[in-house]
């Protein structure tokens, strides 16, 4: 078992050195970006093209491509000392570089807006797994009722209503909507939950339902399904056979049998999420990574852009280690192989 | 099809279990009567199609698409449109049901020891402890070694041949009356098939337990069962009791059964396979469903075998029952001079 | 010179990781002999070997070492390639029709792509004798347009035997061809089997579970247990007198369809763990003889040491210390 769990992890840290040199290379190897733009991107002023050279060779940006890798991902573990020929900043490990737009380190940054993201996404994934899990059992248990039907066309709608268009919705009606709804008449905004829980929550609920919404219409299909091809199978015939009652076979011995998989999707989707939720963070305006990253992008604030991406891209490799570990305890199967 | 039997334990009296698909109605078992009488082991054999593991589901209620119909007598009991409730709580209590594949029938995420012990607390209002001492006991008395530690095991850790036996112990938890085992050496190996079928007779003789083992195999029939159904195209064609069935078989089906077989004990020439294939169960033929594959039907006179449906009579001795046209005596003869040699 | 001549032939499987990595011997030093025209069963229980060693002899499971010499040609160790002439003589029947049948190709695609796929031109050209075929096998032969899910499960081992038979090889290996189906249907396809055998004189390999069918097809007979030949004799002297306590077992848990007499009987401990014993004769743990009869000196002798196949008399051999 623990075997395993090594064997996984060094894995994993060979896919983030290959993540790490993707990202690298995708933001350096763009075609028709020059050094000079480079040193632009990098600094983001308005420099002139003398000015920017002398940025780009201290930058290193006239050095081969590998030595500049070097330079970065050595910069991650020691931290860096960076200057744009002004001044000089240090960006103290790990160094995932340095907005000079903000002049901030984006270590700080990515610091800053995570749990801003977190709140969010760890808020509906229990939203959306509580429901979305629950109304596809039931769908399934009953299957062709009213409510499996219900269900069908309410899930339908979630997967197909964009998120940017139901968000809208929300905001308008609880900020700007009727009376008797517009309960959040001072705005939407994110507060931290160190600071006050009860309004940390509060705020966060529309964002959470607007993104379970969404979310929880494929966990209610996907369960549905499972549990549909769960419930003819011979184990579940024999625990009907056994006298057990309709709730026990279905809510033991069916979903217990579907419990891995769902784990499986919840631990990649999170992963995923919580490197940012660009649409509903815009749209609310949480200022979380997916806002970072949407920042980063519309302003090309280039070190912002690698920082954000690698750190999502991080999220989702551990995520994966940390489903594969959850299917070795939910399945007695694999924990026996490995 | 039996002559009325007031100590049997179960009566089954013209069960019809009907599929609506969209090709049509699929009549899975049409027309089926049998009793089991209290403590024999009764064999139910057919080939596939011929309803035999429908009508044991049937049995439990354990078919949620069919259209059941007919009458199941359990003691004064009807089964057939039953309410759930009732249904529930005669399974696994008062009748049991083991499956053909253990491996897949056994819940593969639960210890084989909580799936015993579940079926126990589940008609037995009793704690955790009691369970868990009722199982580890069973465990032991189907000849599982270090029950207790077999009691935290789960299913992909035993062999084929112990998991039959844990679905055997978790059956008889309960101490029902009634074991319905459906194909339960199908997937096993001969000479493990031989330990379980030594198992089940032993537990049946031990606690007076009737047994139903529906199998496509007669070795094992004749080997383990007292009396046998044997069935075609959902109806019973024939039913004795063993040593009668394969002493005098009283219908052409049987014989082809029995001619189809290679022999351990005697190097055959050729095989005697019945021809054709059985006929489809949403079209069943008019008549006798045996009739367009029997080699006899044209020795009865008036097209009576594809026109009228032949009763369960008497034939030869009185627990002796058979579905044909043919007069008695005339298979009665065919039976020495033609089929019996030849085997 | 026989037409089929394995030796040695051995194919070892890793299972696990780490500390709980282990070698499984699925096949451990086999050799047999098929001459031209005769039916070799080799038959045992699950885990023994035979389908794996039927696999390697067709080379779709490629041997970790051994010979297989076809035809005065050694197979093992020869690429896909240089193999491919050789199919032509070297065919298989699977076990089970619907899955070794592709559903999307009609009988007709499926029954001429041996010829297309070796280059053979039969006379009168390939759709009558695909017709000829389905008809040779008991089929309708205008049913060659349908498609395999058109027919019932005998028939489509009729076709995937048609299949087999199309380019008249030397040797067919059929694995369990019989075991997915019904008694009666079974019948028909082995008297299928018996009947184009003598038609057309080739040798059979036939690997099966099931003693009574071996027996109702074979000339010689090979029992496998745990990877190792543990018997093999002629058909008549096996089944008259089974020399190896592995085969008598065999033979006795086989239940027989008819009268019973005596129901009682002396049953085999245990069933065929994967993994056997090291070293010694991998039957010992579940061995009546070693367990009733063996004094203690014997018994070690069992321990130590992995009998070899000795001949008891020219048409009969096994692999026991004490026989």
């Amino acid at each position: 078992m623990i075997r395993h769990i090594a064997h996984r992890l060094l894995g994993a840290l060979g896919v983030l050195l290959v993540v790490s040199v993707v990202t690298f290379a995708i933001f350096q190897l763009l075609p028709r970006v020059t050094k000079v733009d480079m040193a632009f991107y990098y600094t983001g002023r308005n420099t002139s093209a003398a000015q920017a050279a002398a940025v780009a060779e201290r930058f290193g940006f006239d050095q081969p491509i590998w030595t500049q890798y070097w330079t970065w991902l050595s910069g991650i573990f020691t931290g860096r000392e960076l200057g744009d020929g002004v001044s000089t900043v240090h960006c103290a490990a790990p160094c995932l570089g340095w907005s000079f737009r903000q002049n901030r380190s984006v270590t700080e940054m990515l610091v800053q807006a995570f749990p801003v993201t977190a709140s969010i996404v760890l808020g509906a994934a229990v939203l959306w797994l509580a429901g979305g899990v629950a109304t596809g059992v039931l769908a399934a248990a009953r299957r062709g009722s009213l409510f499996d039907r219900g269900s069908t066309v309410i899930s339908l709608l979630g997967v197909s209503i964009p998120e940017f268009f139901s968000g809208m919705l929300v905001i308008y009606a609880l900020t700007a909507g009727p009376g008797w709804l517009r309960w959040y008449s001072g705005g939407i905004n994110y507060v931290p939950f160190t600071d006050d829980p009860l309004r940390w929550a509060a705020n966060l609920l529309p964002v959470w339902i607007c993104l379970a919404f969404l979310i929880a219409a494929v966990y209610t299909r996907w369960t549905r399904a499972a549990m549909l091809e769960t419930m003819s199978e011979d184990f579940i015939t024999t625990a009907t056979a056994k006298g057990l009652r309709r709730r026990t076979v279905v809510g033991r011995h069916g979903l217990r049998a579907v419990v891995p998989s769902v784990v499986t999707l919840a631990g990649l989707d999170l992963g995923a999420l919580l490197g940012g939720v660009i649409i509903v963070e815009s749209l609310f305006s949480f200022p979380g990574l997916g806002r970072l990253a949407y920042d980063g992008i519309t302003t090309k604030d280039l070190p912002v852009i690698m920082g954000t991406t690698l750190f999502a891209a991080v999220l989702i490799v551990v995520a994966n280690v940390v489903v594969d570990a959850c299917y070795a305890i939910l399945d007695p199967r694999v924990r026996h192989v490995s | 099809m039996s002559a009325e039997s007031p100590e049997a334990l179960l009566r089954v009296r013209d069960l019809r279990v009907h599929f609506p698909t969209p090709d049509g109605l699929v009549r899975s078992v049409d027309g089926l009567s049998f009793d089991v009488r209290p403590g024999e082991i009764l064999g139910v054999v057919g080939e596939s199609g011929s309803g035999k593991s429908m009508a044991g589901k049937a049995i439990l209620g354990l078919h949620e698409q069919a259209r059941t119909t007919g009458e199941i007598w359990y003691g004064d009991q009807q089964l057939v449109g039953a309410a759930d409730e009732e249904l529930r709580r005669l399974r696994g209590a008062k009748i049991a049901m083991i499956f053909q594949d253990p491996l897949s029938s056994l819940h593969p995420y639960f210890t084989i020891g909580a799936q015993l012990s579940e079926a126990y607390r589940v008609h037995r209002r009793t704690g955790a402890k009691a369970a868990r001492a009722r199982a580890v006991e069973m465990l032991s008395r189907v000849g599982i070694p270090a029950a207790a530690r077999a009691y935290g095991a789960y299913p992909h850790e035993f062999s084929g041949g112990m998991r039959q036996r844990a679905m055997i112990a978790m059956a008889l938890i309960c101490d029902p009356g009634l074991l319905i085992a459906d194909e339960p050496t199908t997937a096993l190996d001969v000479t493990v098939q031989a330990q379980i079928l030594q198992l089940i007779r032993d537990l049946s003789e031990e606690s007076g337990s009737a047994v139903v083992l529906i199998t496509h195999d007669l070795g094992v029939v004749a080997e383990t069962c007292d009396r046998v159904v044997v069935m075609y195209a959902g109806r019973c064609i024939e039913q004795a009791p063993v040593a009668g069935l394969f002493e005098r078989p009283m219908t052409p089906y049987t014989w082809g059964l029995l001619g189809s077989i290679p022999r351990l004990d005697a190097t055959l020439g050729r095989l005697e396979p019945i021809t054709g294939q059985p006929p489809s169960l949403i079209d069943l033929p008019a008549g006798c469903s045996f009739a367009p594959r029997c080699g006899f039907a044209s020795r009865v006179p008036d097209h009576r075998c594809t026109t009228e449906l032949p009763e369960p009579l008497v034939a030869g001795a009185p627990d002796h029952l058979a579905r044909c046209h043919l007069p008695v005596e005339d298979r009665q003869h065919i039976w020495h001079t033609q089929i019996a040699p030849a085997l | 010179m026989s037409l089929l001549e394995v030796r040695d032939l051995r194919k070892t499987f890793v299972r696990g990781h780490g500390r709980r990595r282990r070698v499984v011997n699925a096949v451990d030093g086999v050799s047999f002999e098929v001459g031209a025209g005769e039916t070799l069963g080799l038959v045992g229980e699950s885990g023994c070997g035979k389908s794996t060693t039927a696999g390697m002899v067709v080379r779709l499971i490629e041997p970790t070492s051994g010979q297989i010499s076809f035809a005065g040609t050694e197979l093992a160790g020869r690429s896909e390639r240089s193999l491919r002439p050789l199919r032509r003589e070297l065919q298989m029947v699977f076990q089970d029709p619907q899955s070794s049948l592709n559903p999307r190709q009609t009988v007709g695609t499926i029954l001429s792509a041996p010829f297309q796929i070796q280059g053979v031109q039969p006379d009168g050209g390939v759709l009558p004798e695909v017709r000829r075929l389905l008809e040779r096998v008991g089929l309708n032969p205008e049913h060659y347009n349908r498609y395999p899910h058109q027919f019932s499960g005998g028939q489509r081992q009729r076709i995937g035997i048609a299949r087999a038979i199309a380019l008249r090889p030397k040797l067919v290996v059929c694995d369990e061809p019989v075991s997915a189906l019904d008694v009666s249907v079974q019948a028909q396809v082995l008297n299928l089997l018996a009947g184009l055998q003598q038609e057309y004189g080739m040798a059979y390999l036939f690997v099966a579970h099931d003693l009574a069918v071996v027996r109702h097809l074979s000339d010689r007979v090979v029992v496998m247990y745990l990877g190792r030949v543990v018997e093999q004799a002629e058909r008549e002297e096996l089944y008259r007198s089974p020399a190896h306590p592995y085969t008598q077992a065999l033979m006795a848990a086989v239940p027989r369809p008819r009268v019973p007499e005596q129901r009682k009987k002396v049953l085999l401990r245990g069933d065929a763990a994967a993994d056997g014993p090291a070293g010694g004769c991998p039957f010992r743990p579940r061995c009546p003889r070693y367990a009733t009869e063996l004094g203690a000196a014997d018994q070690s002798r069992c321990t130590q040491e992995a009998p070899e196949l000795v001949p008891l008399s020219p048409r009969q051999s096994a692999a026991c210390h004490f026989v």
